[in-house]
């Protein structure tokens, strides 16, 4: 058990640098980088081009919940997945 | 402009004729000849400049009538097309404000072979329903469709209705899975899991977790600084416990969590310090004796984990790990009697690895992954309890993002006091598809 938690907090610092320069939890954050950080976390990320524009605005609310998302960040990521880019 | 043009050259003449002394007239008649000729010859160039400022005047009339009308009609068809916009674009709204259905899910088939008993083959279709009210409701439902060993089932796994309530929370409610801890609200769908099966401690009938229950939840998260806080509150219903005597395919003293007993309440909260790791802390409480039993008074079971998650790209090793791990305490403890005092444990650690950062694309696909759990399922005082323990490794790969092709290797000790170590090894083998 101590050596698992050892591990978890050297992988914590290790990605101390990764952190600062990836997509970290502040402010002002793109919808491409919010997508990849809050979709990453449990799964691999899915093409943009897998579901309609119409069908992601659903889809987005079931993610919402799931991961936990407020509003700003939801807008966010949904702007970046019907942009087309 | 024109029309001084006009007065101009009309003036002409006159001027002519009138800068013309007197005396010059009474020359000899060839002059008068030679000057009246000269005059013919300005008024014929007048009569016809004139004529030709005419036709020009007529020109640019007949021009500029046909530019108003031809403006008239563009102006027309633009109003025609502004409307058309409008028209489409209320059509639009109008269909995005309808009630719009999304159905996902998941389709595995499987294979479990064991050295002492013959291959066993299962596949399930799970559709997802999502179903936005107005784009801020939202309906879903997960139906669960098995097939296996020549049996088949069907359930319905959860279905709730959400609603955001203002910027950071959400309220929802109808058949929950329980959000305890990471595994099961996060990532126990199959072609999300990395493994053919479940960890022992979240698994059906073995684990230790709460899994449903019917009830309503609350959850919310805040950023603080550079780091996230999120919380689940929940209450509903509460599983049944199994009474000696009235064992089925569960033991006494087991919960049954497809029961809607008395009332449970729980909640989790979780801290993401930096953006690739997540700890949690969880905890459920629950009164679970049956509500029509006579045989025993109050009987409280209360649940407490902890999980840590992390997945994060690691440049210097070509690609990306994730790590989960949870630790879950279960006690169920009898006012007044012993019966059916029992604790019990579970855990799992997970860990994978795949070549994400690599030039060639087959080997980004592929993931390695071990995991480690046991449980311990207390049974009633007077059983032994069994402790099961194992070991996984195996790899995934990725044919898509939510496409993967699973192979494992598990061997499983099970220990029973007073009675030899059993190991029981075999190959698990899964497709599982998102759509």
């Amino acid at each position: 058990m101590r050596s698992i938690l050892f591990l978890f907090l050297c992988a914590a610092a290790c990605s101390g640098s990764r952190a600062a320069t990836s997509a970290g939890p502040a402010a002002g954050e793109s919808g491409a980088e919010l997508w990849a950080a809050s979709c990453r976390r449990c799964h691999a990320m899915r093409d943009p081009a897998d579901y309609s524009d119409a069908e992601w605005r659903v889809v987005i609310l079931h993610m919402r919940v799931r991961a936990n998302l407020d509003d700003g960040e939801v807008r966010a990521i949904l702007a970046f997945l019907t942009s087309g880019e | 402009m024109r029309a001084a043009v006009v007065a101009a050259l009309m003036m002409l003449p006159r001027a002519a004729s009138a800068q013309v002394p007197v005396a010059a007239r009474d020359v000899t008649s060839g002059a008068t000849t030679a000057a009246a000729d000269g005059d013919d010859a300005v008024r014929r160039e007048l009569a016809a400049l004139r004529a030709r400022l005419a036709a020009l005047g007529e020109e640019l009339r007949r021009e500029r009538a046909a530019r108003a009308e031809l403006l008239s009609t563009v102006d027309a068809d633009l109003q025609e097309l502004d409307g058309r916009v409008v028209e489409l674009s209320e059509q639009a709204s109008g269909q995005e404000a309808r009630v719009a259905l999304v159905v996902a899910g998941t389709a595995t088939g499987n294979l479990a072979m064991t050295s002492a008993d013959r291959p066993a083959y299962s596949a399930a279709l799970s559709p997802h329903f999502l179903w936005s009210l107005y784009g801020r409701a939202l309906f879903e439902a997960h139906i669960d469709v098995k097939a296996g060993d020549g049996t088949t089932g069907l359930g319905v796994e959860f279905a709730q209705i959400w609603l955001p309530l203002g910027d950071h929370l959400a309220v929802g409610a109808g058949k929950l899975i329980a959000p305890f801890g990471f595994y099961m609200d996060a990532i126990h769908t199959a072609w999300i899991n990395r493994l053919p099966d479940e960890p022992l401690p979240v698994a059906d009938d073995v684990g230790v977790a709460p899994t449903h229950l019917y009830g309503a939840q609350l959850r919310g998260a805040h950023r603080i600084g550079g780091a996230r806080l999120g919380g689940i509150a929940y209450g509903g219903s509460a599983p049944v416990l199994v009474l000696a005597g009235q064992e089925g395919e569960l033991p006494a003293g087991a919960l049954d969590q497809d029961r809607a007993g008395r009332a449970a309440a729980g909640g989790r909260v979780a801290l993401r310090p930096v953006a690739p790791l997540e700890v949690g802390a969880s905890g459920h409480l629950a009164r679970v004796d049956p509500a029509d039993a006579a045989m025993v008074d109050r009987v409280l079971a209360w649940t407490g984990g902890v999980d840590a998650s992390f997945t994060q790209v690691a440049p210097h090793l070509d690609g990306t790990f994730s790590l989960h791990a949870e630790y879950i305490v279960a006690r169920t403890n009898e006012r007044g009697g012993d019966t059916y005092d029992r604790t019990r444990q579970g855990f799992y650690f997970q860990a994978a690895y795949g070549p994400s950062e690599v030039d060639a694309r087959w080997l980004r696909r592929l993931e390695g992954v071990v995991r480690y759990d046991f449980v311990d399922r207390a049974g009633l005082a007077v059983e032994a309890p069994p402790r099961v323990e194992r070991f996984a490794a195996g790899a995934a790969y990725w044919l898509q993002a939510s496409l993967v092709v699973k192979l494992a290797w598990e061997i499983a000790l099970t220990e029973r006091p007073e009675m030899d170590t059993t190991s029981d090894k075999r190959v698990l083998a899964q497709v599982a598809a998102g759509f």
